[in-house]
């Protein structure tokens, strides 16, 4: 420490004067708590609500998903629309007509030929 | 329970409240009502801490709350003055007023820094801390501590040749 900054530390601590704690400093410091325990309350009470709100939300999604997924769950295999399934919406009748695993892209239509209980019936 | 804590907690800050109001006041540069504010924030958020920093070093987490909330406060303050040519004149020897004067000076040379290079300043050499703890309490790496306070006092050393040759 220089000579400038010795000064600086002494007038930094020279500087300081008595300042006596009062009523008014005391009654706001209690206003100030109070004020921020209110803020907090609200503040949580908000962000369990937010949590409720999402846990509900994301289990009805949930619920929904599962649902939707137990309705297609048990797909026919392909194998059974092979003679169900004719004319242009088979792009490969040959293969079909093997029953070896078709692309993906026809198992929409076979899906939907599948689930009618005519074709299937049709088909076995 | 509650109530012991309370009685802890009043005692602290009416035995600690001059000398954290000091500080305030030169971390704002000397501006009394923003001191209050700052000193209030960070007790009422030391309330809260209370159960945890009480048996530790309450004043060490005023410090760092009342530092760091000086340090980002970019809201500009009106002194109620008006620029002039040249700073006052120095106190005289025996003059009555010279400690008031000195400590006005002092606080309106703090005022004329950045906010962050003023807490650094005043905690090294008010505060009397090292480099490493004027870093810890401002949350920045040890260099840029270092920088802050060297570029502070040289600050206030130009600041106060130029009052000095004003004078002269």
């Amino acid at each position: 420490m220089d000579h400038f900054e010795q000064g600086l530390a002494r007038m930094m601590r020279d500087s300081d004067e008595d300042t006596p704690y009062e009523e008014r400093h005391q009654v706001r410091l209690r206003a100030g708590v109070r004020a921020r325990q209110r803020a907090r309350t609200v503040w949580m009470a908000t962000g369990s609500l937010l949590t409720i709100a999402g846990l509900g939300v994301g289990l009805t999604l949930l619920a929904s998903l599962s649902a939707q997924s137990g309705s297609n769950g048990p797909q026919p295999s392909p194998v059974t629309s092979a003679e169900s399934v004719t004319g242009p919406s088979t792009a490969r009748p040959a293969s079909t007509a093997k029953g070896a695993s078709l692309p993906t892209h026809t198992s929409t239509t076979t899906r939907g030929a599948a689930t009618w209980p005519g074709a299937r019936s049709s088909g076995q | 329970m509650e109530q012991s804590r309370a009685d802890e907690f009043d005692r602290f800050v009416a035995a600690r409240w001059s000398a954290l109001f000091h500080l305030a006041k030169l971390l704002t540069g000397g501006d009394r009502h923003r001191a209050e504010d700052l000193l209030q924030e960070a007790l009422v958020k030391l309330w809260f801490a209370w159960p945890k920093v009480a048996e530790q070093a309450p004043e060490a987490y005023v410090r760092r709350v009342l530092a760091r909330a000086a340090a980002r406060s970019a809201r500009r303050r009106w002194w109620g003055e008006h620029p002039v040519d040249q700073l006052p004149d120095p106190p005289k020897v025996g003059d009555e007023t010279a400690a008031v004067d000195e400590r006005t000076r002092l606080e309106a040379m703090l005022a004329l820094l950045p906010a962050r290079q003023r807490a650094a300043v005043v905690l090294r050499y008010y505060q009397d801390l090292p480099e490493q703890h004027v870093a810890k309490v401002l949350g920045c790496p040890v260099g840029t501590a270092r920088s802050l306070t060297a570029r502070g006092v040289a600050r206030l050393r130009r600041l106060l040749a130029e009052a000095v040759e004003s004078v002269e």
